[in-house]
């Protein structure tokens, strides 16, 4: 009969495979060798972490597999990646944003609520931060150093997918959407090119989730309200929000808001009604902008179609886009592996400008990155500091990877009948850089066997002790 | 392995569903004896292996998660709050207990109509006040999923035991997250439910220990006893039998115009029996029996009246035992069994 565990079958991750542990061991060994030679130094973080830090400006995918808890009415989680807390260690060490810092790191990170396969709870990533320097430079070295590294452990010449949150963002902003409106259609940018929804689906969502309240309070015309949504105006409606409160004693309770804080709200909420036809255009807009898919002198063309003339920014933007990939060719990237999909989401809300993905020739998506300029003020620093990091995923590659694995170094297994001499032997031997496992129970099956007189015989040869070097030589010679 | 051939059944000892969870029990033939009030135990007179153990419905969960309990009858709305493998959910409808837990903001809101209205609130309070939302709950960890799958990212749960309708008022928190019934105790404290902001409805379930049901005879007979009853219940709710008179040629005759309405068919056919010292004609009077769904009463008492039925009587149904208890199906399935 088994012997029953009085531990609870909770799943847990026993890794086994010594193959793919050998093939993460390489790789590591080799990503931090690649970053190094760009001098990126070697940056850690607690695993355990403010959850506040996370939750400043993730998207909605990361903050629901959030993995949290409390202690001391604090809300802690284990860290889903390594960007925040790299941001908010460079705030603390460098208050004023002086410096510029390449960081890499190397460890695990951890989601929730992906069922009980916790192989996907616990993930390992390997990346870097860029922090403290902008511009095509910076932002060329990274997509650079993340790319080699991809040839660096052998997966070949990586795909390089190459979007801007910032461009898009900037671009939509002529539509004078609300701050509400904009996240909810960025956050569904995926949805244009998925089939079973397309534009239709973004169109709906939207006149659910922003327009259904709205209209039923529509009872003239919107913009009659928002035309004139001056100070005299707001006084007006707070006193009419005074009187109907007062009269029916829902002003008891106002839960930390005050009046003018709703007024403000019922406000803007008339305002949205009244630009349901710039949110039509821009779900426009962000359906043909999302179509866009392909080398980068075609999609800049398109782009460039795009941008409104007197729209410097956009343009400036663009300019220093083309300038990124210049240096990219210049890195030895080719053009055939880098594509531009201006539109390109990654699941980080904290992204402001240029973001890009890592794929191999086979289509894996190994990784990914982006600009980050704001993440410092957001987590309390003076000022936005630019910075651009990415990461990559190790366990994919790591499962790519295995197959080619070069094999670990020989280790020989030694016994004898006395744990003293085994003990001396093993000793020898280690310090001669031969590695060596003492078998402890198990002689029958050991490369090196300690005869009665403590002399070792190997290949039909004894020898002592003392002629432990000439026995190095022998090990050396033979094949195995 | 050997197991005591005692069973331990956890139920409410007090709060809303205490009394409603003993009148359910008796009404479905499994009365709780307690000999002394201020006793936590009693017995089941149907169920001589059982010893009912009374406790608050939290530790109703607690105590079938750690097998001091094998069964228990809690709310939903604890289970599901304090998630456990050991615990299995048996029966999740008992139909009473009913109840929801929900978010719940200020009337004076009049801008917050739905929960995306309260995401982008969750957010002035950040832009603006630099503090988060506060909620006040004794439900944090349903609060916390719901929250965050909902897009509210920024808040602070604030731990309240009891009057956690007055905590906007007071001032100490700004939403809550709380037990509704009749939706009275929030209006008077001056709140109004968010319609998509249900977190849970709930009702009474009845647990079971996942180890003990799957490995203790004792007790997977006793809940399939207890099913047996439950089920059989439940059911009883929802049928009437029906009796009618009818005069015709033929038993058969009056059974062929019974049985072809569906809804007056019942169960399984009417059951048709002549009635005795009323033969002054050529035609005969029968009495037709049929056990009918009490949605489809109106339907089928006008039927009958069309194919001449006359003095119709109503009578309520206890029990409907079907072919076997399809609860007890379901949970042996659930078990692997």
């Amino acid at each position: 009969m088994q012997p029953q565990s009085s531990v609870s079958p909770y799943p847990s991750r026993v890794d086994e495979d010594q193959t793919r542990l050998q093939a993460m061991l390489q790789l590591s060994q080799r990503l931090e060798a690649q970053m190094a030679r760009y001098g990126y130094d070697k940056f850690d973080t607690s695993l355990i972490q403010n959850a506040d830090l996370f939750l400043t400006k993730a998207g909605d995918e990361i903050i629901t597999h959030l993995f949290t808890f409390e202690r001391g009415g604090i809300q802690l989680a284990l860290r889903p990646e390594f960007t925040a807390s790299a941001a908010h260690a460079y705030i603390q060490r460098y208050p004023l944003g002086a410096a510029v810092v390449r960081w890499q790191f190397n460890g695990l990170v951890f989601q929730d609520d992906l069922g009980h396969d916790v192989s996907r709870c616990q993930r390992h990533h390997i990346g870097a931060e860029l922090i403290g320097a902008g511009g095509a430079a910076a932002d060329a070295e990274i997509i650079a150093m993340a790319a080699q590294g991809v040839s660096e452990i052998g997966l070949g010449s990586a795909q390089v997918i190459i979007g801007h949150v910032g461009l898009m963002k900037r671009l939509l902003n002529r539509f004078h959407l609300d701050a509400q409106t904009a996240r909810l259609l960025l956050a569904n940018l995926t949805a244009f090119r998925t089939i079973a929804k397309g534009k239709q689906y973004v169109l709906d969502l939207v006149d659910r989730l922003l327009m259904g309240k709205v209209e039923t309070l529509s009872d003239d015309d919107p913009t009659d309200l928002v035309a004139s949504s001056d100070e005299s105006t707001l006084l007006n409606t707070r006193q009419i929000l005074d009187v109907l409160l007062d009269a029916t004693q829902h002003g008891v309770t106002m839960g930390g808001r005050t009046r003018q804080d709703i007024v403000r709200r019922l406000l803007h909420k008339r305002q949205r009604a009244a630009e349901r036809p710039q949110i039509i255009a821009a779900v426009d807009f962000l359906d043909a902008y999302s179509a866009l898919d392909g080398d980068f002198n075609s999609v800049f063309e398109s782009i460039t179609r795009m941008i409104d003339t007197d729209d410097g920014e956009s343009k400036s933007i663009l300019n220093e886009l083309q300038q990124t990939i210049d240096l990219l060719m210049v890195y030895g990237l080719s053009a055939n592996h880098i594509r531009v999909r201006p539109a390109l989401a990654r699941n980080w809300e904290y992204y402001t400008g240029i973001i890009f993905e890592l794929g191999t020739q086979g289509g894996a998506h190994i990784g990914g990155g982006g600009r980050y300029d704001e993440l410092a003020r957001l987590l309390g620093g003076a000022r936005d500091i630019p910075a651009v990091g990415f990461v990559y995923y190790a366990d994919e590659i790591a499962a790519l990877t295995k197959s080619h694995v070069t094999a670990p170094s020989i280790v020989y297994s030694l016994t004898a009948k006395s744990q003293t001499v085994a003990a001396q032997w093993a000793t020898g031997l280690r310090g001669r850089g031969i590695p060596v496992r003492l078998l402890l129970d198990r002689a029958d099956t050991a490369d090196l066997t300690v005869n009665a007189d403590d002399t070792l015989t190997y290949n039909g040869k004894s020898y002592l002790l003392s002629q432990i070097d000439n026995l190095i030589d022998a090990l050396g010679a033979a094949p195995r | 392995m050997t197991f005591s051939d005692r069973v331990t059944l956890a139920l409410p000892s007090k709060g809303a569903i205490a009394e409603p969870t003993a009148s359910f029990l008796s009404d479905c033939g499994l009365r709780v004896d307690k000999p002394n009030p201020r006793q936590y135990t009693g017995t089941i007179p149907a169920l001589p292996t059982v010893d009912v153990l009374f406790q608050r419905v939290t530790d109703v969960v607690y105590k079938v998660a750690d097998g001091t309990a094998q069964l228990g009858i809690t709310g939903l709305d604890v289970v599901r709050e304090h998630p456990s493998d050991d615990l299995i959910v048996i029966h999740e409808n008992l139909r009473y207990g009913y109840c929801k837990l929900l978010v719940a903001v200020p009337e004076s809101w009049v801008d917050v109509e739905t929960f995306l209205d309260l995401t982008e609130v969750a957010l002035d309070f950040r832009e603006q006040r630099r503090r988060n939302l506060r909620i006040a709950t004794t439900y944090p960890n349903l609060t916390r999923q719901f929250m965050h799958a909902n897009g509210v990212h920024h808040f602070t749960l604030v731990n309240a035991e009891g009057a956690i309708e007055a905590a906007p008022t007071i001032g100490y928190a700004d939403v809550i997250v709380d037990l509704m019934q009749t939706g009275t105790t929030l209006r008077e404290n001056h709140l109004k439910a968010l319609p998509d902001g249900v977190i849970v409805e709930s009702q009474a379930c009845l647990v079971g220990n996942r180890a003990a049901l799957r490995e203790n005879p004792q007790v997977l007979q006793t809940v399939a006893t207890m099913l047996e009853y439950i089920d059989a219940a439940l059911n009883g709710r929802e049928y009437a039998q029906l009796t009618v008179n009818i005069c015709g040629e033929s038993a058969s005759e009056i059974a062929e115009k019974v049985a072809a309405n569906p809804v007056t068919r019942g169960l399984q056919g009417p059951t048709v029996a002549p009635i005795y010292g009323t033969n002054d004609s050529d035609k005969s009077w029968f009495t037709i029996t049929v056990i009918i769904h009490t949605k489809n009463l109106l339907t089928a008492v006008q039927h009958l009246r069309q194919i001449g039925g006359t003095q119709t009587t109503v009578n309520p149904v206890r029990y409907v035992f079907m072919p076997e208890s399809p609860t007890f199906a379901a949970l042996r399935q659930k078990l692997g069994l």
